[in-house]
């Protein structure tokens, strides 16, 4: 499993903005380690995240993302205390999902 | 208590395992999480789009079309692309540092204020994996989303919006100190 995320979420008048700090190396081609062996690609392909079990939030990247990437998206609907999800699957199958609560 | 958490071992790892074999793909896991959710989270993850080497290679790729080739920004001429246009004056726009100091982190945001928005996506134009970012608005987003891109070089950051099947896109030149595909 993937190291922890940070989320937040808060409510701003009716649209809630999330902020999501992911911890992940982003390598983006083939590259080879110091010892001379073949490091293959390894980055986050997709986001995804649900508030209470509907989806809010759908993204894919491509190679160009920085490491230890940063995203931001609002969505419309949220009530304060409704669980925000978000989810990230990398190339490697890796995943790892982080809740938060929106205050 | 010792058994079930053997078991949950022994599952944990045999779900690793078909990972790494190819066996049960991650967007299986996911279509359970959706039936759940009973709606359709869209396309999934796509090589051909996402390895595109300019915009109008992106463009074609997410139209579906296979036979055209990938070829980078200096070779296709601009606007070559089937339902591709320049967005209208402030309909798309692109937030983000003129001067970067550091290309492997540029903050960047994007908004789109064309109606219908479904498909957002952000490229750096001279990166050799172009295609940074391809947001899917869902019926309750609002288009904007903000992320952190790596930058080679100083060039032109594309965002590129599709709406009712036809693409918009905006230019925004970004000046790098230093560039950013070390990794």
């Amino acid at each position: 499993m993937g190291e922890p995320m940070r989320v937040r979420a808060v409510n701003n008048s009716g649209v809630v903005e999330v902020k999501v700090l992911m911890k992940h190396r982003m390598l983006s081609r083939l590259s080879w380690s110091t010892e001379g062996q073949l490091i293959l690609p390894h980055f986050i392909q997709t986001l995804r995240g649900t508030c209470n079990g509907r989806p809010v939030l759908h993204v894919h990247f491509g190679g160009s993302v920085a490491r230890d990437p940063y995203f931001a998206f609002k969505f419309k609907g949220g009530k304060v205390g409704d669980k925000v999800e978000i989810t990230w699957v990398d190339t490697e199958g890796d995943s790892r999902t982080d809740t938060t609560l929106i205050t | 208590m010792d058994q079930s958490r053997r078991d949950a071992m022994r599952i944990a790892s045999g779900l690793a395992i078909a990972f790494s074999a190819g066996l049960l793909k991650p967007s299986e896991v996911f279509a359970e999480v959706t039936e759940v959710a009973e709606v359709a989270w869209g396309s999934d993850w796509n090589g051909a789009v996402y390895s595109a080497k300019s915009l109008e290679a992106f463009v074609i790729a997410m139209n579906g079309d296979t036979t055209t080739p990938n070829t980078p920004r200096t070779v296709t001429e601009r606007g070559r692309a089937p339902g591709l246009s320049e967005a209208p004056n402030n309909q798309l726009i692109i937030d983000a540092p003129e001067l970067a100091e550091n290309g492997t982190n540029v903050p960047v945001t994007i908004t789109s204020k064309i109606p219908k928005t479904d498909f957002i996506a952000l490229l750096a134009d001279l990166n050799p994996n172009p295609v940074c970012v391809g947001f899917h608005v869902l019926p309750d987003n609002e288009p904007s989303y903000s992320v952190r891109i790596k930058v080679a070089e100083t060039s032109g950051i594309v965002a590129v919006a599709r709406s009712e099947g036809r693409w918009y896109y905006a230019i925004r030149d970004i000046t790098v100190m230093i560039g950013g595909c070390l990794g």
